[in-house]
C-alpha cells in the first residue's frame, strides 16, 4: 500500500518535475496561443488536462486489446473523441471562455504531450497510475501556461485575471505573438538556472565512502550499493 | 488473418467513438443553439433599448439581414443591420442598429461572434472600442489614422479588425437601398404624424433646439 503511494506521489511529481512545456518544451502551440489573458490560459490548462486525463485512463483499460501495429491511429481516435466532447461542452456551457480559445480546443488533438503521455506511460501502465500521470502532467502543462499567461497580461494589458489596470504604461509587445516566445524564454531559462543551483548544492556523498555496505550505520534506507 | 484483426479493432474503437460523440452532440446541441439565439436577442434589445418587436425586410440587392424594430406603441424606432464580414482571424458578424433620421445616426453596435485572435482583436467585443460608434453619422466613421474626419480610435495592435467593422458599417449606412428606404419611411412616417404635429409645433420647437445644442 505505502509502495503504491510513493509511486503515485512520485509520478504526480514527475509532471512538474519534468515539466512538458518548460523541461521537455513540448505541447508549445497552446502555450504561445492562448497566454494572452490569464483567463484563457486557465481555461485551456483544464481542457487540455481533463482530455490528457480521460485519454490517459482509457488508453491504460484498453492497452492490452491494442495491437502495436496501429496503437496510434487508435490513440488519435480517443484522444479526438474527448476532445469534441470537450469542445461541445464549453460551447454549450460555457459559451465566452469557448468563445475567446476559438479554434484551439479543437488543436487540443494534435497537443503532442498527450500523443506523447498515451505512448510513453499510458500504453505501459495500469489505470491508476496513467490517471495520477496525467493529473501530473496535466497540472505541470496547466502551471506552465498560466504563469506565461500571468506575465503577459500584467506587462502586456497591465492587469491580472479581470482586475482593473495595475500599470499605466504597458509594453504591448509582451501580447503580441513576440511577447510570448520573450516570455517562454526567460522562463526556461530561469527553470534551467535553479535546476543547476539544485544540483551543485547537493551534497556529494561519494567522497568518503564506508569501505563495505555491512558496516555501515545508514544501510537500511541508503540507495547506493557497494561490489567488492 | 491478422489485417482482419486489425481492421475489426479500428472499426470497432471508430464506432464506440462515433456512438458516444453522438450523444453528447445530441445532448449538447440544443443549448448551443439556445445560447445563441438568446444571446442574439439580448443584443438586439441592448442595441434599441424600446424596442420590442423585430420584422425582417427583404432588400433585392442587399446580401446583410436588415430588420425593422417597433416599439411598444408600433412606431418604428429603428433599423436592426446583421452584417458579416471578413475579419483578420475569419469571419466577424455584427448588429447595428440606425436611426430613421435625415443623416441616419449609429443607435449602438455589438459583435455577434468572431475569430480574432485573444487578447488582441478579440477587444473588439469590449464597449472601449465599440462605444465610439454611438451617434457617429456615416462620414466620421473612418479610423482617425486613416482620415482626418475619422472619430474612431483603432485598437492597439489590431488595426486590421478595426479597420474592416469600421468601413463595414460606413458602406452600410451609405447603402443606396437602404438609404431609399429609410427615405420612403420618413415620408410615411411624416405624413401620418402631420396632421397631429401641427397642434404641437409650438411646443416642439424648444427640446428640439436644446437637443441639437447638446450634440454640439
Amino acid at each position: 500500500m505505502k509502495n503504491i503511494i510513493n509511486k503515485s506521489i512520485e509520478t504526480f511529481l514527475a509532471g512538474l518535475k519534468e515539466n512538458p512545456v518548460l523541461v521537455m518544451l513540448i505541447g508549445l502551440c497552446p502555450v504561445l496561443a492562448c497566454s494572452t489573458t490569464a483567463n484563457d490560459a486557465l481555461g485551456m490548462g483544464i481542457a487540455a488536462t481533463f482530455v490528457l486525463v480521460c485519454s490517459n485512463i482509457l488508453v491504460s483499460a484498453i492497452r492490452k486489446i491494442i495491437p502495436s501495429e496501429i496503437r496510434i491511429p487508435i490513440f488519435i481516435v480517443i484522444i479526438a473523441t474527448f476532445t469534441t466532447i470537450v469542445d461541445y461542452t464549453m460551447k454549450a456551457y460555457l459559451p465566452k471562455l469557448s468563445e475567446s480559445l476559438g479554434v484551439f480546443v479543437p488543436l487540443i488533438v494534435v497537443n503532442c504531450i498527450i500523443l506523447a503521455r498515451a505512448e510513453s506511460f499510458a500504453y505501459r501502465n495500469n489505470i491508476f497510475l496513467s490517471f495520477i500521470d496525467g493529473l501530473g502532467m496535466g497540472f505541470g502543462f496547466t502551471i506552465a501556461i498560466v504563469c506565461v499567461a500571468l506575465v503577459r497580461q500584467f506587462l502586456g494589458a497591465g492587469n491580472i485575471f479581470n482586475s482593473a489596470k495595475l500599470i499605466s504604461n504597458p509594453i504591448l509587445i509582451m501580447i503580441l505573438p513576440p511577447g510570448a516566445f520573450l516570455v517562454l524564454g526567460c522562463l526556461v531559462a530561469l527553470v534551467k538556472y535553479i535546476e543547476n543551483k539544485v544540483k551543485q548544492n547537493q551534497p556529494k556523498v561519494i567522497s568518503n565512502l564506508p569501505s563495505s555496505c555491512e558496516s555501515c550505520a545508514k544501510k537500511s534506507f541508503c540507495v547506493i550499493k557497494i561490489e567488492n | 488473418m491478422k489485417i482482419f484483426k486489425l481492421v475489426l479493432t479500428l472499426s470497432v474503437v471508430c464506432l464506440i467513438s462515433g456512438l458516444s460523440l453522438s450523444y453528447f452532440y445530441t445532448r449538447t446541441k440544443p443549448v448551443i443553439i439556445r445560447n445563441n439565439s438568446d444571446r442574439e436577442i439580448k443584443l438586439k434589445q441592448e442595441i434599441i433599448k424600446d424596442a420590442i418587436e423585430f420584422k425582417k425586410i427583404d432588400f433585392v440587392s442587399l446580401n446583410y439581414y436588415v430588420e425593422e424594430s417597433k416599439n411598444a406603441s408600433g412606431d418604428v424606432v429603428g433599423l436592426l443591420i446583421k452584417n458579416r464580414i471578413k475579419g483578420y482571424g475569419g469571419d466577424l458578424e455584427y448588429l447595428v442598429g440606425i436611426t430613421l433620421d435625415q443623416e441616419p445616426k449609429i443607435i449602438n453596435i455589438k459583435i455577434l461572434s468572431h475569430r480574432e485572435t485573444p487578447g488582441l482583436g478579440a477587444k473588439v467585443t469590449t464597449s472601449d472600442f465599440l462605444s465610439q460608434f454611438v451617434s457617429r453619422i456615416a462620414t466620421e466613421l473612418y479610423l482617425k489614422k486613416d482620415s482626418k474626419e475619422g472619430k474612431i480610435d483603432s485598437i492597439t495592435g489590431a488595426t486590421i479588425t478595426s479597420r474592416a467593422i469600421t468601413n463595414s458599417v460606413r458602406e452600410v449606412m451609405q447603402n443606396k437601398e437602404l438609404y431609399d428606404y429609410i427615405k420612403s419611411v420618413q415620408k410615411k412616417f411624416e405624413s401620418a404624424v402631420s396632421v397631429v404635429e401641427e397642434k404641437k409645433v409650438i411646443k416642439k420647437v424648444v427640446p428640439e433646439n436644446t437637443s441639437d445644442n447638446i450634440s454640439q
